[in-house]
């Protein structure tokens, strides 16, 4: 029965990310006038890891992604961003960088939705055999 | 080389522009100021921009020969234009020196407005050029709906 729905899974994690990350950049863009604050980002780089039991990755040509060596704690980690030249009050958000983000962030989780409907899309016809 | 790192090298644009933009809007709040904590009247202040890499950590792995000419912008330094304060004549200015000549600002406003424009353009320009590629994404998500 979890085979079932083990293609699904990998997607349910990305939308769990996409959600995640939402919540980040609106936070940032929440916190454009708060002086002294530093943007936070997340990185799921160690995710992917994890996820990499269940899916394995392999190098089948030349420059594909190597896989990290260390499988790291599984979990998404949040940093807090800073760079060279903060606001006059200490404020390192870059409001079109976090739109921008937004706009990204949202046009991924919409393909991670369509791919969850079209995998159970498929579950569904192979149930009922129509469409 | 991706639609998202568009967005991202677009944004960097955006902050650059909006840093000119804040620039200029000194200048010209401060094209009368004739007192600065440094010292002397108000100098003429413009943004030095500087190209700066587009390092994703999955396209530093890939070895993508795309993001090594696409590049973002920054604003490496803010420069203090050195040119000489305009001497104007008004010996009952506190400021005046003994001969009645006050140091003003080095700052044309005429061509503070053009910067401001040519800034205002630029960023309108990303602003569109933002949008075109939000479009060019939702094109490719409609491809999987059939």
């Amino acid at each position: 029965m979890s085979q079932l729905f083990e293609s699904v899974q990998p997607l349910s994690f990305a939308l769990d990310y996409h959600v995640a990350r939402h919540n980040l950049i609106t936070s940032n863009i929440a916190n454009v006038d708060t002086p002294g604050f530093r943007p936070r980002e997340i990185t799921f780089e160690n995710e992917l890891e994890r996820l990499g039991g269940s899916l394995p990755m392999q190098e089948t040509r030349e420059g594909h992604l190597p896989r990290p060596d260390a499988p790291g704690p599984g979990s998404m980690r949040v940093y807090e961003e800073t760079w060279a030249s903060p606001g006059a009050d200490g404020n390192f958000v870059r409001l079109e960088l976090e739109m921008s983000r937004l706009q990204a962030n949202s046009v991924r989780y919409r393909a991670a939705t369509q791919m969850v409907a079209q995998h159970l899309g498929m579950l569904r016809y192979s149930i009922t055999g129509r469409r | 080389m991706n639609l998202f790192s568009a967005m991202e090298i677009i944004a960097s644009g955006l902050c650059a522009q909006r840093t000119r933009l804040n620039l200029v809007a000194s200048n010209l709040a401060n094209a009368q100021t004739t007192r600065t904590p440094e010292g002397g009247p108000y100098r003429r202040r413009d943004p030095v921009f500087v190209t700066s890499p587009v390092t994703t950590r999955f396209q530093e792995l890939r070895g993508d020969p795309l993001a090594q000419h696409a590049s973002l912008v920054d604003v490496s330094e803010v420069a203090v234009d050195d040119t000489p304060p305009r001497m104007v004549y008004d010996p009952e200015h506190p400021d005046a020196d003994t001969l009645g000549y006050v140091q003003m600002p080095n700052i044309n406003v005429i061509e503070e407005m053009v910067n401001m424009m040519t800034a205002s353009r630029a960023y309108e320009a990303g602003v569109t050029a933002m949008q075109t590629v939000r479009s060019l994404a939702e094109a490719a998500l409609r491809l999987g709906q059939s």
